[in-house]
């Protein structure tokens, strides 16, 4: 990973297929080239936190998007949703969960702790491509953020 | 001078100075020369011949010794025959006031001072002198007096004591002659009323033979007018006296006189020669002499049923006999009625016969059937064999209440309420229906079923309770049975449905994990043939990029099964929000919503008037997707497809219907239609998963409703379902 520029995006996924084809879609999409892939919920809370081994990253720098799968190990997607918008500091980063589960249990459940959008992960890989340059689209580009202190 | 005219008198001077005595008796002696002078030295001396002599005066000296003249003067006039001579008392000087009132209570009658002045003591001495002389006459005077008196006294009382007895004696005559007046009177009272007596005798006879008469008039007209029959007869059993009844029913005779002096047999006998061709046309007769001689030997009253024919018709007479005696209590015959109680007989006959009937018909029944008295201790009046299997008692030990109560048979604790329950039904008029237990013979506990009544009277007053009684234990036994295995199956089911619930969980989180990890192979599968195919496309010939797009359509295909199959698996676990459901706009968003625009050009879509139903509205939403989406899917080889909507009501549900002109199917495979991977196409005429019809049945069954298919190959199909009209309907 590109460490010189400042991470935009943050994609939590165990699966690295997963991963890749989120990367690819994402670049199809033309969107910002910079991404952290955490491979569980703890490491995703280490980085937007800057701790452990990201106590480096500059916090204040960059961090525009998170594209969240809930079924991690360690800590889940839904424990990192309510970690990131349960804090005054993070409360207002993006979160996109992207995961396979068409459970309303789970659909209602990640928007009452804050998820800004929930997309179901299609099998279809056009669908798929479809669905993240979509929403990375909005987020990335055409939503407006409010300023955040500090 | 006075002393002339004085007679002799006698003077007493008392003085202890003799000296004084001399001078006084010189000067009285003067003066009364006739007069007897005594003196007395003492007081003592002077009481006694004062009580001597006799004195007419006394001269007393105040100064004596040993009894001075206080004492003595007291003594003096104590005395009863001296008190009258008159005290003149002497003193040295004038006493004193005080003395002298002394000397005056104590009866002195004058005072004279020393030395004594000769006039003076002349004068008080001829002064107390006549007053003595006065008393002694008027003392005199009074004793002659009270001697006539008494004389006089005397000689009147004789003349009374005479008076009085002559007046006994008159008043004894007088009585005599009372007695004798009196004796004449009652005489004379007594021979009226003898002639008052018999005179009324007369009446009273001649009262009573006219009462007689009456008695006997009201004797005949009560005797001829009573049904009973009523006769007496002597001791040769002749008819003394007969009623009309006896007479008319009986001895068949012409009046009430003819029987007199005649036997029952002369008219039995007549009646018998009447018809000689009927042996049995009078049979009545010897029983009655029989029982008459019976009476006669035992000369006590008695009781006996007499019966015959009497004109060729049975008679049944209940006969009381009893011996007749004359006033000196000698029997003289008999008295006799008779009541006809042939109609009783047969009725009572025909009574036991139908009871005798209906007793065995009840003895049939397996319970007690009975009839009582209401009132706790109501009498039994008729109970059933049946009572003896249901409590071990016999019909005798209840009739009557002889050796038992029913209700006290009830268990103690069940008897209250079991009686208050009786009352109410015989105040309503109800029926009473329980169960209840009771304690037979045996002591054993038996369970009762017990239907009963009150049977009422006009007025609808209780007659009586009548009702059934049936022994239930063995049912009861057997309800208790039923009722514990019911108990250990609703135990089975509440442990086998935590079961089902447990295997459910389990179910979820395994759909869970399907859905989310079955789908993510699929996904680098479909991903990266794809990358495959885009990053190396140059390097794949025809063949190659041919097997990339199989693996690919496969693996999409593969992730269209597991959705379905969890949409399936849903339906099961989600409630029910039951609502009403305006299904012709939803079938026209549908609509909308699921068609392209080629599809919707080549379609007309029809919907008459649908009928509001009710439903969840995203699962009914699911019904319809699913078939409308099978009418576009399957009349899509139509160059013009038609899909029409229409509904119906039925039996409180709403009847839906969706008809295209599509492939349609086989009648013979529509059983297989809704089952789940059933499809009756090749993926290569139709696509799909065979799992969208298997969701309409089950969404449209969990709503309590039907669904159903019509079709033939190539003319199009028809599907319908139900859903519930009204809210109470759902599920």
């Amino acid at each position: 990973m590109k460490q010189f520029s400042p991470v935009e995006i943050l994609i939590v996924e165990d699966n690295p297929h997963d991963a890749e084809l989120t990367i690819r879609a994402l670049k199809k999409g033309h969107h910002a080239n910079n991404f952290f892939v955490a491979e569980n919920g703890e490491e995703a809370l280490d980085f937007i936190f800057s701790r452990g081994q990201f106590s480096e990253r500059d916090k204040s720098k960059g961090l525009k998007i998170i594209f969240l799968d809930l079924k991690l190990p360690k800590v889940s997607g839904l424990e990192v949703l309510k970690a990131v918008k349960g804090n005054p500091a993070t409360k207002m980063l993006p979160i996109v969960v992207i995961t396979s589960s068409k459970e309303d249990t789970d659909i209602q459940e990640a928007y009452a702790l804050g998820a800004n959008s929930y997309v179901v992960k299609p099998v279809d890989f056009d669908s798929f491509i479809h669905a993240i340059s979509e929403t990375g689209l909005y987020w990335l580009t055409l939503n407006v953020p409010p300023k955040v202190n500090g | 001078m006075i002393s002339n005219q004085l007679p002799m008198v006698k003077i007493l001077a008392i003085d202890d100075n003799n000296d004084n005595l001399v001078v006084l008796r010189a000067i009285l002696s003067v003066a009364f020369p006739d007069a007897v002078f005594i003196s007395a030295l003492s007081g003592k001396d002077g009481i006694d011949k004062a009580g001597s002599e006799d004195p007419d005066v006394i001269l007393l000296d105040l100064l004596m010794p040993e009894m001075d003249g206080f004492e003595t003067c007291k003594l003096l006039k104590e005395n009863h025959r001296l008190r009258k001579i008159p005290v003149i008392i002497l003193t040295a000087e004038m006493p004193n006031a005080s003395n002298r009132v002394r000397a005056l209570q104590l009866g002195a009658d004058s005072f004279l001072a020393k030395p004594v002045v000769e006039a003076e003591l002349i004068a008080l001495v001829s002064t107390m002198l006549r007053i003595k002389q006065s008393e002694d006459l008027i003392s005199q005077e009074k004793q002659l007096l009270e001697k006539t008196i008494v004389e006089r006294t005397q000689a009147l009382q004789h003349q009374l004591e005479e008076l009085k007895r002559s007046d006994r004696e008159l008043k004894k005559s007088y009585e005599t002659l009372e007695t004798t007046k009196q004796a004449s009177l009652n005489l004379m009272e007594d021979l009226k009323a003898e002639v008052e007596q018999r005179k009324r005798s007369e009446e009273t006879l001649k009262e009573s033979q006219k009462r007689f008469m009456e008695l006997s008039i009201l004797f005949r007209s009560i005797s001829d007018n009573m049904t009973d029959m009523l006769w007496a007869k002597d001791l040769d059993k002749n008819f003394i006296f007969t009623n009309k009844s006896v007479c008319d029913n009986l001895l068949i005779a012409a009046d009430t006189d003819e029987p007199i002096g005649k036997g029952d047999l002369y008219f039995a006998g007549r009646q018998r020669e009447l018809h000689p061709e009927n042996p049995v046309w009078h049979t009545f007769g010897e029983c009655c002499i029989d029982s008459d001689q019976a009476v006669i030997d035992s000369g006590t009253a008695g009781q006996f049923d007499e019966f015959g024919n009497v004109k060729g018709k049975f008679l049944f007479l209940d006969v009381r006999k009893s011996p007749l005696y004359d006033l000196n209590g000698k029997m003289i015959g008999t008295v006799g009625s008779a009541q006809d109680s042939t109609k009783e007989r047969e009725m009572s006959k025909q009574l036991s016969l139908s009871e005798q009937q209906l007793s065995t018909l009840v003895s049939n029944l397996p319970g007690m059937v009975y009839r009582c008295l209401d009132g706790y201790d109501g009498r039994m009046l008729f109970v059933s064999d049946g009572c003896l299997p249901v409590t071990g008692y016999k019909r005798e030990d209840f009739i009557e209440n002889r050796t038992v109560l029913f209700n006290n048979l009830i268990l103690e604790e069940y008897r209250e309420q079991v009686w208050n329950n009786w009352q109410n039904v015989l105040a309503t008029g109800d029926m009473f229906e329980g169960e209840y237990p009771i304690r037979t013979a045996t002591g054993e506990t038996k369970w009762v079923w017990e239907r009963c009544r009150g049977i009422y009277n006009d007025h609808g007053d209780v007659l009586y309770m009548e009702g059934y009684i049936e022994d239930i234990s063995a049912r009861r036994a057997a309800e208790e049975r039923i009722s514990k295995m019911n108990d250990e199956l609703e135990n089975r089911v509440l442990e086998r449905t935590a079961q089902l619930e447990a295997a459910n969980k389990e179910l979820e989180a395994f759909s869970y994990s399907v859905s989310h990890d079955l789908r993510a192979p699929l996904r680098a599968i479909d991903g990266f043939t794809r990358i495959l195919f885009e990053d190396y496309q140059s390097l794949l010939d025809a063949e190659g990029k041919r097997v990339c797009g199989v693996i690919q359509e496969n693996a999409i295909r593969m992730g269209q099964l597991i959705d379905d199959l969890l949409a399936l698996s849903r339906l099961n676990r989600s409630d029910l929000h039951m609502v009403r459901i305006n299904m012709e706009n939803l079938a026209k968003t549908v609509f909308t919503e699921i068609t392209n625009e080629i599809e919707k050009q080549r379609t007309t879509f029809k919907i008459t008037k649908l009928q509001q139903a009710m439903g969840d509205n995203v699962l009914v939403r699911q019904v319809i997707v699913n078939l409308i989406g099978n009418a576009i899917k399957f009349s899509s080889q139509r160059e013009h497809a038609e899909i029409v909507l229409s509904s119906e009501v039925q039996n409180e549900m709403v009847v839906f219907c969706i008809r295209d002109n599509g492939a349609g199917f086989d009648m013979k495979y529509s059983g297989k239609l809704f089952g789940a991977f059933q499809r009756l196409h090749s993926v290569k005429e139709f696509d799909g998963t065979g799992i969208g019809l298997a969701i309409v049945q089950r969404i449209i069954h969990r709503h309590g409703g039907k669904v159903w298919a019509e079709g033939e190959v190539e003319k199009g199909a028809a599907f319908y379902f139900s859903l519930p009209l009204k809210a109470e309907n759902s599920l």
